[in-house]
């Protein structure tokens, strides 16, 4: 995520909770935590269509003009460069040191949480067993692929298991499935990062 | 004048609002999105961000009730039903709008 779209973001979080007064403390962070999933769902939509992967302040001003404000009116206009230069210094002192903002680009599985074998439809050539396996061991997918040609060629034997394990392992469907596949935990926003978007490059 | 009658009318939006929304969902679930888009095509215009506030309070009303459902693309999604006090509610918003109607009509006779 860019800097800029990240104060933007957080600007816009700020004026849509002042205008949430009347609630109760629980009903508003029952507000926002659907407001911040439908964000999740319409970064995921913008991204997964263009070729960068990266939540940048042209989307995140589209996403914000199409969500607007509690009231229907229109949101206050003080968002300055100024408190976006102060948020942004905020931002990379808190949040992430390296990259000064919450990363929201996908750079291959790390996760620690307990893996699940599942096929991977996003990294697919046949039937993604290959890069679910590289997902489940946590290795190079091109290494898998290479190691499969070859019991192919030496015994013939990896066709049988391809198609055994292309029979037998689950697809990853939802959200959770990617999670568990990689690894991460199924939280929101675990879930958040690994949901329908195309990984063409991942691995090759 | 053309600010006053702009007020007007997103005031008298504002009032069926709610009423609209227990109308869509007393045909069927939805998620908020998709109640958005059976608002728009019906020419009443919301933005989601009215929609979200809205939905919570009518829920810890008790008029709605929601449950969760994965979804193959993004987060999971909440999709509202709507509860028998909220279909008690729509039969009396559904008098109170039938009144308004008739009144306006009989006024302007």
């Amino acid at each position: 995520m860019d800097e800029d779209a990240y104060a933007r973001l957080t600007a816009y979080f700020d004026h849509f909770k002042a205008l949430l007064d009347k609630d109760t403390q629980s009903a508003k962070e029952e507000v926002m935590t659907d407001l911040e999933n439908r964000i999740a769902e319409l970064f995921d939509q913008g991204i997964g269509g263009a070729s960068y992967r990266v939540v940048n302040l042209g989307l995140v001003t589209r996403v914000v003009e199409q969500l607007g404000m509690p009231d229907g009116s229109k949101e206050p206009e003080t968002f300055t460069s100024d408190k976006a230069s102060e948020e942004r210094e905020e931002a990379r002192t808190s949040d992430n040191p390296q990259n000064g903002g919450p990363d929201f680009t996908y750079s291959g599985g790390s996760g620690t949480a307990k893996r699940r074998l599942f096929r991977d439809l996003d990294n697919k050539v046949i039937g993604g067993v290959c890069a679910g396996l590289a997902a489940f061991l946590n290795v190079d997918l091109t290494v898998v692929r290479i190691v499969t040609l070859l019991t192919l060629l030496l015994y013939g034997t990896g066709f049988l298991v391809y198609l055994v394990l292309w029979i037998v392992v689950p697809v990853a469907k939802t959200p959770a499935d990617k999670c568990m596949m990689r690894g991460f935990e199924p939280t929101a926003e675990n879930m958040a990062r690994f949901s329908g978007q195309r990984r063409n490059g991942y691995g090759k | 004048m053309e600010n006053s009658v702009d007020n007007v009318r997103s005031q008298m939006r504002k009032g069926v609002l709610e009423y609209c929304i227990l109308c869509i969902l007393n045909r069927k679930e939805a998620y908020a999105s998709s109640i958005l888009e059976d608002l728009k095509s019906a020419n009443m215009i919301v933005v989601e961000g009215t929609l979200y506030p809205l939905l919570i309070r009518q829920k810890n009303q008790g008029l709605l009730s929601y449950r969760w459902e994965e979804s193959t693309q993004g987060p999971p999604r909440k999709y509202y039903c709507i509860t028998e006090k909220g279909r008690a509610q729509l039969r009396e918003m559904d008098l109170a709008w039938q009144e308004i109607v008739e009144t306006i009509k009989t006024i302007k006779q």
